[in-house]
């Protein structure tokens, strides 16, 4: 069954060009997703709305069947969902510890620790830490929250090749170790390319590719 | 995380904010602490003006056959508003003769005529109180000698020294005075029981006729004028002076006694004497009005100085409020968040800012008297034939006041500071929680 489903989304600026078209796509638990897609395509503006950050012109969200515009956009936002942003958006006043705290849930250190943060560093100010180790916080923190969907914009945008492995790779163990749902949203054909399910969006449609790779892999076995 | 950990967070670590908001937090409330100090201050001492200043009021009742009499006076004393202090005043002329009929010399020197008749004759200003007559509370009169007269004295007088060396007299003495209308011819004996002198020279000197120099003046009892100018000898009063409770209540007091019965109002001339008080409240209305405005303008300039910073602040953590509205934390919440920030350091700037305005209190207190102090004050002037209003330099104002600031002060202080934080807050955070939780994210990228 699906955990999130978007359903006949439209969206529009100012009710003028439609970004998005009739979008419909269902996503599980313990799959990560990726949204791929030229720049301007919409990218970005689906995951707000699947994140309920915005609500479609048109169309549903569900979250377990339910419309998240009934439920209360801030209540999924707070239950449901949490975010990666490709600025990591750390708040800049506080250590990894107390960011990773603002979600509620688990302790944060061992959290930090397993994303290969030392204990020193989980006590350093963030802004003094490198970037990668400013989004593996950032990771710390959607991991720490209990929510069921990780949903994350260009989260290795501002890193180099092999950080950005490391993080899609965390982000992959989240899906199939966690459980969770993880849709995440990026430019690189290759990092696409790990994902279970792509959404290649182009002119505001979608889509949906299932990985051809792992799709072999399954058929191995 | 509570909006409250977070908001301590943000104070302790952004220190040069923190730093900044204290001082400016420190000033607002230092100066609206002040004000208040002084606002109270001035208050207490325009109802302590109102106690201690004296206004009374005075009938001329020269104009009514009658004049004043026992009964209505008594009428008068029942009347609201009025205190039981209270002078009654006639003035005359009579002749000053020896018990054995000689008439006594008076000083003509300085006397611009000498009427005829007059040669021998002198003002009596009878009294009920001698020590409250204007010739003695504003004309420079002195007792040199014996006692004033006092109300229920019968047949005293008190004379000039200069008149007592003149003709040989003292306390203890006896004279008689006698009508100068001859168709009268009445007379009575007095006692002298004091001698007075002037320490002001006379001011109409060379324009009074003799018998208004200072030296022919003399001061006697109000039973001794009505025997001398009245048949029934009972009490009969020119002039009333009685003073009243509130002298901001001078108007209702006076149509009080206009409203009793017994007596033609209209024909007598009322006046009011509340020059003192008049000129204090002017000098403290001043004072009320100047920090009256001062708070207000206080509370508005700081209430727009406090939302421009709050709103530049704001706007710069745009991005802090993405991510807590991606996380799911409320707008309320967030704003809580800045309202508790500014309240934590409010806490201790308002604290403080006791001490320093209780440094500061007083020397800006005098310093604001002495911008709304009054120019020259109105000193009724009393004299026999009318009322005069004479402008004196003598200032009879309020110079200083004892301003303190009390914790009543503070909480005051607190309740208008965090008016203003609120207000500042709200304001300052309208243009962005006005946006949706998208548009502040694509705001930060």
């Amino acid at each position: 069954m699906s955990i999130l489903e978007a359903k006949g989304v439209e969206y529009s600026y100012d009710n003028k060009k439609k970004v998005l078209k009739d979008i419909s796509v269902e996503m599980e638990k313990g799959k990560i997703y990726a949204i791929l897609g030229p720049s301007g395509c919409g990218k970005t503006t689906l995951l707000s709305l699947l994140g309920g950050l915005d609500s479609p012109s048109n169309g549903q969200i569900l979250y377990q069947g339910k419309n998240i515009e009934k439920t209360g956009l801030a209540d999924h936002r707070k239950k449901h969902v949490t975010f990666i942003f490709q600025s990591y958006n750390l708040i800049d006043y506080m250590t990894p510890i107390e960011n990773v705290s603002l979600s509620t849930g688990l302790p944060p250190l061992p959290i930090l620790e397993k994303l290969g943060l030392t204990k020193e560093e989980a006590h350093r100010n963030v802004l003094k830490l490198s970037g990668g180790q400013q989004q593996r916080v950032a990771i710390a923190r959607a991991l720490a929250s209990e929510a069921p969907i990780i949903l994350a914009d260009e989260p290795t945008g501002n890193l180099d090749e092999d950080t950005a492995k490391e993080i899609f790779a965390i982000l992959q163990e989240s899906a199939h170790k966690s459980d969770k749902c993880v849709i995440v949203v990026t430019h690189s054909n290759e990092l696409a390319k790990r994902a279970d399910v792509i959404l290649q969006l182009k002119r505001g449609s979608i889509q949906v590719l299932k990985n051809p790779v792992l799709e072999s892999k399954t058929d191995d076995k | 995380m509570t909006f409250l950990k977070r908001a301590y967070l943000h104070t302790t670590r952004k220190r040069a904010k923190t730093v900044l908001m204290f001082f400016i937090l420190l000033t607002i409330s230092t100066l609206i602490l002040i004000c208040l100090a002084i606002q109270s201050a001035t208050n207490t001492a325009a109802l302590n003006i109102r106690k201690s200043l004296m206004g009374s009021l005075t009938i001329n009742a020269k104009q009514i056959e009658t004049q004043l009499t026992d009964s209505v006076v008594n009428q008068i004393l029942d009347a609201d508003g009025l205190t039981l202090n209270y002078n009654l005043r006639s003035y005359y002329q009579v002749e000053y003769r020896s018990t054995d009929g000689q008439p006594f010399n008076i000083t003509t020197d300085g006397a611009m005529e000498i009427p005829a008749g007059y040669e021998h004759a002198g003002k009596i200003v009878g009294n009920t109180h001698s020590d409250w007559d204007t010739y003695f509370t504003e004309a420079g009169f002195e007792l040199l000698e014996g006692r004033h007269i006092a109300e229920g004295d019968s047949n005293v007088i008190i004379i000039h020294e200069d008149f007592a060396v003149r003709n040989g007299l003292s306390v203890g003495d006896h004279l008689v005075l006698a009508t100068v209308e001859k168709a009268i011819e009445r007379q009575v004996d007095v006692e002298i029981i004091g001698i007075f002198s002037n320490t002001v020279p006379q001011d109409a000197y060379g324009m009074a006729p003799s018998y208004d120099l200072y030296e022919n003046v003399s001061f006697s009892d109000n039973g001794t004028y009505s025997q001398l100018l009245f048949e029934d000898g009972a009490g009969h009063y020119q002039y009333g002076d009685f003073y009243v409770d509130d002298p901001a209540e001078l108007d209702t007091v006076i149509a009080n006694v206009k409203g009793l019965g017994g007596m033609d109002w209209d024909k007598c001339v009322f006046s009011k004497h509340d020059a003192e008080y008049q000129n204090a409240k002017t000098t403290l209305e001043s004072l009320q009005r100047l920090v009256t405005t001062i708070i207000a303008v206080l509370i508005i300039v700081s209430a727009v100085l406090l939302t421009l910073i709050l709103y530049l602040w704001i706007r710069n953590r745009v991005y802090e409020t993405g991510v807590l509205l991606a996380m799911g934390f409320s707008k309320g919440n967030v704003i809580m968040q800045h309202f508790s920030e500014i309240l934590m350091i409010a806490v201790i700037a308002f604290t403080l800012s006791f001490c320093t305005s209780t440094l500061m209190v007083q020397r800006v207190g005098d310093n604001l008297l002495q911008q709304a102090s009054a120019k020259q004050v109105t000193v009724a002037n009393l004299t026999e034939d009318r009322i005069e209003t004479d402008t004196t330099n003598e200032l009879v104002s309020i110079t200083s006041i004892d301003v303190l600031v009390s914790p009543f002060h503070l909480l005051c202080v607190y309740a208008i500071g965090t008016g203003i934080i609120l207000l500042s807050i709200f304001l300052a955070s309208y243009p962005v929680m006005g946006m949706k939780p998208k548009d502040i994210l694509a705001k930060m990228s």
